[in-house]
């Protein structure tokens, strides 16, 4: 046998030592490939699966009313998903099970349970709402998994439902709250484990939204509304009750006789512009009176005629004339040729900064989105300016014809308007006490001395006016159809509340003092107990 | 001698770290479960609360469609 040369054991060698040295470099490499490359890969799964990062969802605020009661409120549900890879019997055995828990089932997820029924079809989520006791009833069934959801409750359904939600929306973040995270070492079985390692950033708990809405009021007035529509045929209706003294609004409605709008958080007494006609005439006596310029035993000397300006003509609504009308008799009368006279006693500068001063040319800034506010007029012709003495040719909405009527209410004080309790009231003296004690005469002398009082309770003193006002088309009016109108307070001496109704294109009658000073009236007695 | 003096202080300290060890882990575990109760409890309680609430607006609402 031939002996190994000591060449030939050198070769050996070193095919062995390279050999080495190639798994040496093998093993560096996978090292380096793990633990360089994969390091952070690795690192991650280990921490997932020694650590659990739970988010904490806080419970959300709730909306409540004037008595503290919620108007809206958080809810806990399961939502169902089945999973079919882990299903140990058959879909209808299961389905069988669940109905048993939930008769409702298969009907709410009719179309659902049909795509699941597709073999490729392996997960699928349903939509009906599960409780917590019908979860861990199922939840022991392989194949089905439950997770915690949250949704908003309304225990009072349809009861100022667009407000509430509007709400909501305006004050998303306060009534969420802020969401937490914790981090926590797990044991085999997924449970935490109590150790320092553990980390946690605290959740904030959502704020409750105490409103002003007096449920009772919102509840009748809303019940009035959709009577007055019926009685009076009319498109729509809204209605805005507030407390003088503070500006807190205490029931706000709309009624459509066919609902259209598809929002729900729209809030039409604030979104919708209209002419307020007549009822803007004791604004805009308690302006000319206030400044000064207008003489409170001011008689017109021109209303026997219609009065002329350029091409136009300014008549009454009902085609009389009412000569040597004093200012009770212009209220009265609704005298639209004597309240083209007393504008013209306050000018066109200081009609402008009263206006401004009762803020009929911003928004109010209630809690609400979607507010709207007319654009500044830039030019005041003289038509436009006389007839805006009976509120044609302005637009505003409804909480600020109120905000700016309040005032005649409040003492000559303009209130902020708003719904949330905490809002501070802010006040701005606009008109004088003995400007206001005068208009409150005026008004409740109209109420008590026009065709109106027939329909007021008896025995009880109202400061209102009526409005009927054309609706603005393509620059022109539509004869067809009307807004009525009906706004004041009660009682005159220290009110407990104003109110505004108005009532749109009512087609028994186009007057407001038919259709909008009803409502108001029978509403007034049903809410005066309640506060 | 010294060395039978270290070997019982070697083994005095074992017994020690194995009696310290089984004392503190079970007190470890005794807590863990407690605040594994106190969690559960907690978002019993939630449960209920929530429950009692709804049911209270509910009971009071005035709004009978």
């Amino acid at each position: 046998m031939p002996k190994n040369t000591p060449s030939t054991e050198n070769k050996r060698l070193k095919i062995i030592l390279l050999t080495i040295y190639f798994c040496f470099i093998l093993v560096l490499g996978r090292l380096f490939y793990w633990q360089i490359i994969k390091g952070h890969e690795l690192r991650d799964k280990a921490i997932s699966q020694i650590y659990k990062l739970n988010t904490i969802i806080p419970p959300q605020g709730d909306v409540l009313s004037s008595d503290n009661y919620p108007l809206s409120l958080d809810y806990s549900y399961y939502s169902l998903s089945l999973y079919k890879p882990n299903f140990k019997y058959e879909l209808p055995k299961i389905l069988q099970e669940i109905e048993k828990v939930e008769p409702e089932f298969a009907t709410q997820n009719a179309v659902l349970l049909e795509k699941f029924n597709n073999p490729a079809q392996k997960w699928m989520e349903f939509v009906t709402k599960f409780t917590r006791e019908q979860s861990q009833q199922l939840a022991i069934i392989s194949g089905l998994e439950f997770y915690p959801k949250q949704a908003r409750l309304y225990p009072e359904k349809s009861l100022a439902l667009n407000i509430i939600r509007n709400l909501e929306q305006y004050y998303r973040r306060q009534i969420s709250g802020q969401v937490g995270f914790s981090r926590s070492v797990i044991d085999g079985i997924g449970n935490s484990l109590l150790t320092r390692k553990n980390w946690k950033k605290n959740e904030f708990d959502g704020q409750d939204i105490h409103t002003t809405i007096n449920r009772q009021i919102q509840l009748l007035s809303e019940k009035s509304l959709i009577n007055g529509i019926e009685k009076y045929q009319a498109d729509s209706a809204s209605l805005i009750i507030i407390k003088p003294q503070t500006g807190e609004i205490i029931a706000m409605a709309s009624v459509e006789a066919t609902p259209s709008s598809t929002s729900t958080t729209k809030v039409t007494n604030i979104s919708n512009l209209f002419e307020p006609g007549s009822i803007f005439k004791p604004i805009i006596m308690s302006a000319a009176l206030d400044s000064g310029n207008l003489s409170p035993n001011f008689i017109c000397d021109k209303c026997q005629n219609s009065r002329q300006i350029g091409q136009y003509s300014i008549n009454n609504w009902d085609d009389n004339f009412h000569p040597d009308s004093t200012l009770q008799d212009i209220i009265k009368n609704s005298d639209n040729i004597g309240m083209s006279y007393v504008i013209d006693q306050l000018g066109l500068k200081k009609f402008l900064e009263y206006y401004q001063l009762l803020r009929l040319d911003q928004k109010t800034g209630v809690e609400l989105s979607g507010e709207s506010v007319s654009p500044q007029k830039t030019s005041w012709p003289d038509i436009d300016f006389a007839t805006a003495s009976f509120g044609q040719g302005i637009a505003v909405n409804q909480l600020q014809m109120i905000q700016a009527f309040n005032t005649i209410a409040n003492n000559g004080e303009l209130v902020k308007v708003h719904l949330n309790q905490q809002s501070p009231v802010n006040k701005v003296k606009v008109f004088d006490q003995s400007t206001t004690a005068l208009m409150t005469k005026i008004l409740n002398y109209a109420v008590d001395n026009s065709p109106v009082s027939v329909l007021k309770p008896k025995d009880i003193s109202i400061c209102a006016k009526s409005g009927t006002s054309q609706v603005a088309v393509k620059g022109g009016y539509t004869d067809s159809s009307t807004i009525g109108s009906y706004i004041g307070y009660y009682p005159c001496e220290n009110p407990i509340f104003t109110m505004i109704v108005t009532i749109d294109n009512p087609k028994s009658s186009p007057w407001g003092s038919s259709t909008a000073a009803p409502i108001w009236f029978e509403l007034a007695e049903k809410i005066e107990p309640l506060l | 001698m010294t060395n039978r003096i270290l070997l019982a202080i070697a083994l005095g300290l074992l017994f020690f770290q194995i009696a310290f060890s089984i004392y503190y882990s079970s007190q470890i575990v005794s807590y863990n479960q407690q605040y594994s109760q106190l969690e559960k409890k907690y978002s019993e309680l939630k449960f209920e609360n929530e429950k009692l609430q709804i049911e209270y607006a509910q009971k009071y609402a005035i709004n009978r469609e």
